[in-house]
C-alpha cells in the first residue's frame, strides 16, 4: 500500500499491486471523472446516441476504470490524473467495444448530432501527432520545446489548447477542458504559463532558433 | 454527476472470477467490494472485521458461497444500494447453467 494520504495514490497502489478490491474502491470514488471522460469520448466520435444509454455509459466507465487498473503500475503519484494520463488506452478501448457505427442514417438524427457538435472541431490523437511529427521535422522540433518545460499534463494540456485554436475551434479552453477534466479557465491559465516557458526556452535554447520566427510565437 | 452502479461493477468483477475458474464468482465479487468500499488491504481488512487473512482471501476467490458469507460482506453490499437478489439469481444461473450467458443482461 502507498504511504501516501491521498486516497488516488492509495487506490492507485492498490490496483498496481493488482488488488481488485481497489478497483471497486476507484470506481466509487473517481467512477463519475472517468464517466465524464468517457462521455467526452464518445461525443467526439460522434457516438451521442449511446449517452443517454446508462447502462451503456457504465459499461463503458468499468472497461475505462479497468484500462486504468491494468496500467496502474505504470503511474506515479503528482503525475496526471489517472484518466487524463490513460487517456489514449481509454479510447483506444471504447472504440474497440462500441465498433463503428453501422446503424442506417437517419437525417433528422444527423442533423441534431451535427449541430450538437458545433464545437467540436479536431480530435488530433497522440498517434497523429506522432505521424505528423514523422513528416516534418519542425513540428518534431515545435514538440521538443514543448516538452522542454513544465509537467507532462501541461505539455498535453498545451499541445491541444494550440492545436485547437489553429484548427478554428471557437472555444479552444472549453474542447480542451471538457477533456482533461479541467476548467476553461484553468486551461487559459495553463496554456498562458506553459506558452511563456516554451517562448523563455525558444529564444535561449540554440536547439530551438528556427522556432523564433514560427507562427505560433508570432506575437 | 451519478456514479457507476455498484451491482455492474460486481457483476464485472465476477466475470473475471468466473473465467478464472472461481467456484462462487458473485460471493467473491461482493467480498471483494465490501473490501473495496472500506478502502482496506487484506490484513488491514482482516483486523478490522475479527477474521482470519486465510478467511477474507477465501471468500474473496470465490471458495465460499453467497449463502455462506460473513455478515460483514452482506450489511455492506447493503449500505451500498446493491442488488443482491440480482446477484443472487446470477450466481445461481451460473451454477445452473454453467455454459450460459456471463451476464444478467
Amino acid at each position: 500500500m502507498s504511504d501516501s494520504d491521498d486516497p488516488l495514490d492509495q487506490m492507485m497502489a492498490g490496483m498496481a499491486a493488482g488488488d481488485a478490491a481497489f478497483l471497486f474502491a476507484f470506481v466509487e470514488a473517481f467512477g463519475p471523472k472517468v464517466r465524464w471522460v468517457v462521455r467526452g469520448i464518445l461525443e467526439g466520435m460522434g457516438r451521442v446516441d449511446l449517452i443517454p444509454n446508462r447502462d451503456e455509459i457504465d459499461g463503458l466507465t468499468i472497461d475505462a476504470c479497468y484500462v486504468i487498473f491494468h496500467r496502474a503500475a505504470g503511474w506515479r503519484p503528482g503525475a496526471a490524473a489517472p484518466w487524463n494520463w490513460a487517456f489514449k488506452a481509454i479510447r483506444a478501448e471504447v472504440a474497440r467495444v462500441i465498433g463503428h457505427r453501422v446503424v442506417d442514417l437517419d437525417p433528422d438524427v444527423l442533423e441534431r448530432e451535427v449541430g450538437s457538435h458545433t464545437n467540436v472541431v479536431a480530435d488530433l490523437a497522440g498517434d497523429d501527432l506522432d505521424a505528423l511529427i514523422a513528416r516534418h521535422p519542425r513540428v518534431g522540433l515545435l514538440d521538443q520545446a514543448i516538452r522542454s518545460a513544465g509537467s507532462h499534463r501541461d505539455q498535453q494540456v498545451y499541445w491541444e489548447y494550440r492545436i485547437q485554436q489553429g484548427l478554428g475551434d471557437p472555444s479552444p479552453a472549453h474542447t480542451v477542458a471538457s477533456r482533461f477534466g479541467l476548467r476553461p479557465d484553468n486551461v487559459r491559465q495553463i496554456c498562458r504559463r506553459h506558452g511563456q516557458k516554451v517562448w523563455k526556452a525558444v529564444t535561449t535554447d540554440p536547439r530551438f532558433t528556427e522556432l523564433r520566427t514560427h507562427g505560433w510565437f508570432a506575437a | 454527476m451519478s456514479g457507476v452502479d455498484p451491482t455492474n461493477v460486481i457483476e464485472r468483477m465476477a466475470s473475471g472470477l468466473r473465467s478464472a475458474g472461481a467456484a462462487h464468482p458473485v460471493a467473491g465479487a461482493v467480498a471483494l467490494a465490501a473490501r473495496g468500499h472500506a478502502r482496506l488491504d487484506q490484513r488491514e481488512f482482516a483486523a478490522s472485521v475479527g477474521q482470519s487473512v486465510d478467511h477474507i482471501q477465501s471468500t474473496e476467490i470465490g471458495e465460499i458461497a453467497f449463502g455462506d458469507l460473513p455478515p460483514h460482506v452482506g450489511n455492506t453490499a447493503a449500505a451500498l444500494g446493491v442488488d443482491l437478489l440480482a446477484l443472487a439469481d446470477l450466481e445461481n444461473a451460473w451454477h445452473t447453467a454453467p455454459d450460459g450467458p456471463p451476464s444478467m443482461a
